[in-house]
Order: structure tokens, then sequence, then C-alpha cells
């Protein structure tokens, strides 16, 4: 019986093994997922956790309750990955493989920038969406600052959609004129995608969003309330909501397999981890240079499952391969949205800011536990 | 010791070449260095702005046949 484990309990390892359930009986390929949370997080519901719109409860269910039952789950962190002797090793105990997904994502790493535990908040997980979401409801008057710490980072548009949120926010409370809002990007525009980029920058100033650009944070001192930037520039702030740095997980580190910053070298088309015939990643875990975002996982674990289907079945290389596709939300506040699609040979086309796409996310919010982890799209 | 990092973001529409190359060029080592191969013409400009910020060294924009290596040197 052939072995296919998969380590990560993500959207991008849930899809896989269930991909793989739905084709394959218990007696021809044991699967099974390890993760070291009991919990597969909802990550685009944490926005509105922030913004006190939804309880935590929403973003966050039971994963076992989300795999197939042919599917054995071991809840426990992995901590080594031995790629010759073709085992994973958990707890004392090793798995072994005939093939082996990485889907383990991509982990903050708040300490890399001098200041930011004590001076920073993040939406980033649900402790952090809570503190953000308390220190909004509070504030009476002041400086918001929101930026990015460094890049990668997880799901692009989150920042920016926060800060058309905040500005929404403020003004319904009736006190948008005693709130600065500042937005701080490490690159030479307000997103990384430059067909949409100049119409988003435009929001931001019709909603009176001071920008500042080139800006990556270097270190943030919590008593004068100043970040500063790697630029040379420093910014005052009375609340500072920064994307935390990222990094590829712990057990890519410790088992010596990705690069300086953790991240797996991929074949952007096949999935496979470079040097490895039987090891494929999905999602952020990847070095690929495209957005690290649920719908890239997603994606790329349909890519990956098809893929391990015929490898399973005997082919000796599949002939599937990920086109880079991406498909996001971003909401711009007021009940309006838009979406960007996009891959390898095609840029997403700018659209205008309507109620359609608002609404495709409330839907999405609402049938993704029901449809996008159990692989059913 | 010093290294060379190649990356390659040609038609990609997302991101931009000074997104993937602030990383190794924030966690590498003095004297590192990192090569992009782009075909976004606006990545030149880019990464020329954003090294006269931050003190690192252009070395070389070379003109392929329908894209551009853009190389730059880790200098603090």
């Amino acid at each position: 019986m052939k072995k296919a484990v998969v380590v990560g309990g993500g959207v991008g390892g849930t899809i896989v093994a269930n991909a793989l359930a739905r084709r394959f009986d218990r007696d021809e390929v044991e699967i099974t997922v390890i993760s070291e949370s009991s919990k597969h997080l909802y990550l685009p519901g944490l926005i509105s956790v922030a913004m006190g719109q939804h309880d935590p409860d929403w973003v966050s269910k039971d994963e076992r309750s989300l795999l197939s039952g042919k599917i054995r789950f071991i809840q426990s962190p992995a901590e080594r990955i031995l790629p010759k002797e073709s085992q994973v090793l958990v707890e004392g105990n090793s798995y072994n493989y005939d093939y082996l997904v990485i889907a383990t994502g991509s982990r903050l790493v708040p300490e890399d920038v001098p200041g930011y535990s004590t001076g920073a908040l993040h939406f980033y997980d649900v402790d952090g969406a809570l503190k953000v979401r308390d220190a909004v409801s509070s504030f009476t008057g002041g400086t918001i600052v929101v930026g990015v710490a460094s890049v990668p980072y997880k799901c692009p548009p989150a920042p920016l959609e926060f800060t058309y949120l905040l500005d929404e926010y403020f003004r319904r409370k009736g006190i948008r004129e005693k709130v600065t809002i500042e937005y701080l990007y490490p690159i030479n525009g307000v997103f990384p995608i430059r067909t949409v980029e100049p119409m988003l920058a435009k929001i931001l100033e019709e909603r009176n969003v001071t920008v500042r650009t080139f800006f990556n944070t270097e270190s943030i001192d919590p008593v004068t309330k100043e970040v500063t930037s790697l630029e040379g520039e420093t910014v005052k702030y009375d609340l500072l909501v920064m994307v935390p740095p990222h990094r590829g997980s712990k057990l890519i580190e410790e088992s010596g397999m990705g690069d300086r910053g953790g991240w797996l070298a991929t074949d952007r088309y096949t999935l496979k981890v470079q040097g490895y015939d039987n090891i494929y990643a999905v999602g952020d875990a990847t070095d690929i240079p495209i957005s690290k975002a649920g719908s890239t996982a997603h994606y790329e674990a349909r890519v990956v499952s098809d893929r391990l289907t015929e490898e399973l079945q005997g082919a000796v290389e599949s002939e599937k391969k990920y086109n880079g596709h991406v498909f996001c939300f971003l909401e711009t506040g007021y009940g309006k949205g838009l979406t960007l699609d996009f891959d390898y040979d095609h840029a997403p086309k700018p659209s205008k800011p309507g109620s359609i796409a608002h609404w495709e996310k409330i839907i999405l919010n609402k049938l993704y536990w029901s449809t996008v982890p159990k692989a059913r799209v | 010791m010093v290294s060379t990092v190649s990356l390659d973001v040609r038609h990609i529409a997302c991101p931009p070449g000074l997104w993937v190359i602030i990383p190794p060029l924030r966690q590498g080592d003095i004297g590192d260095i990192v090569e992009v191969l782009t075909t976004d013409p606006k990545d030149k400009d880019d990464i020329a702005k954003w090294i006269k910020k931050t003190g690192h060294e252009l070395l070389y924009v070379r003109c392929e046949q329908d894209y551009e290596r853009i190389a730059v040197r880790k200098m603090k």
C-alpha cells in the first residue's frame, strides 16, 4: 500500500488530503495529515474579527471535523523531515511516505523587528485580531498608522482592506476628523499589482489617508511611539497596526530544506520541491514569486492532488501544471469591493469597486467550511 | 561568505521585482549579490530609487532579448 503524508492542516494541506481520500480507498493509499494545531483557521475572516464584525469562533473549526474519515490525523508538531529516508519525525515516531506534501504555511516572526511585540498590533491571528478590535473600538482620536513590516507576507490586500475599513468605521462613528490615518508600504506603490495599484491609491487619497511608500520597517520605539524604516524615515503614531514579518515554518528550517527566509525552492509549474521527486509544496511554504494567499494554496492544492493521484496510480510524471491562478477579494469599505483574478500570464484587470464583489465575499465566508477545505470546489 | 541569488519574475503580474529582492538583501550578508530577471519595465526605476534610499549598490542593468537582468550588491 502506498503512503501519502501531508504536513500542515491549513487550506492547502486539507484540500490535498481530502481530494486524495475521495479518489482512493483505505487499502490503496494510506493518507496521513500531521498538523501542529487541532484547529483550522479561516484567515480571511480575521479582518472581520478585528473590525468587530464577527466573533472569533467564526474563523476556526476542528481540523479533524474537516477531514475525511479515511484520513489519519496526527495533531502534533512535526520535528523534522528526512528526505533521504522518506520519513517525517513526530514526537519520537517516524512516519514513512512514498509522497510528501509540505503545506506548513508561513510563520509570524514579530521578534525580527525590535520593539514590535510591545509597540505594534496585528490581525494575523485570533489573539491579535481581538487586540486590534479592542484598540480600534476604544480609539477616540489621534494617528493610526497601518503598515507592513517586511515582504513577503500573506494576503497582500489585507493591510489595504483594513485601512479602507478603518476609514469607514470612524466616519460612521462620526469622529473621522479626529483620526489621522497613515498607510506605509514597502515598495513604490500601495499594492504589488501594477494594473490595479493606481486605482487603489486613488481611493486612499479620496478617503484622506496619508501614504508613505518605500517604507520597510526597521524598528519600533514603543516609548516614543515612533516607527523607523530601513530607508531612514520615522513616523509617529498613537496606534500602530502592522503586518508582522513572516518566515517559512521552523520545520523547513530545522530540516535544512529552505532558503534564508525558510521558504522551499519549488518548481512554479509542477509544485515539486526542487531536488526531490516525491515531495510537493503548496501555499505559503513555497518560494514561488506569487501572492501568498488562501486562493493560491487552494488552486495549487488541486493541481498537486491531481498530480499525486496520477503518480500514485503509477504514472512516472503527471502532465498537470499550476498556471499561477490567484483569486482575491479586496474590500474597499461602504459595502463595496472588487475581485482580483490573475495567473502567470494574465494580470488582473482593474475594475471599479461595487457591491457584487462585497456580497460574493460574504457568500464565500458562509460557504467556506462546507466547500473549500473539503475539496468540493 | 558572499553569495549570489538570482530570482526570476519574468512574465509574472505580481509581485514586482523590488518585492522579491528586498528579503535577500535584508537577510543576507554584506557583499551578497541579488539579481532579478524581469519583464516589467518599471522595475529598473523602482529598484534604482530604493537602493538610493538604502545605500546598496546597483551593479548592472543588462538588456537581454526580451527581459532585463538587474543586479544589486548589499552594502550595509
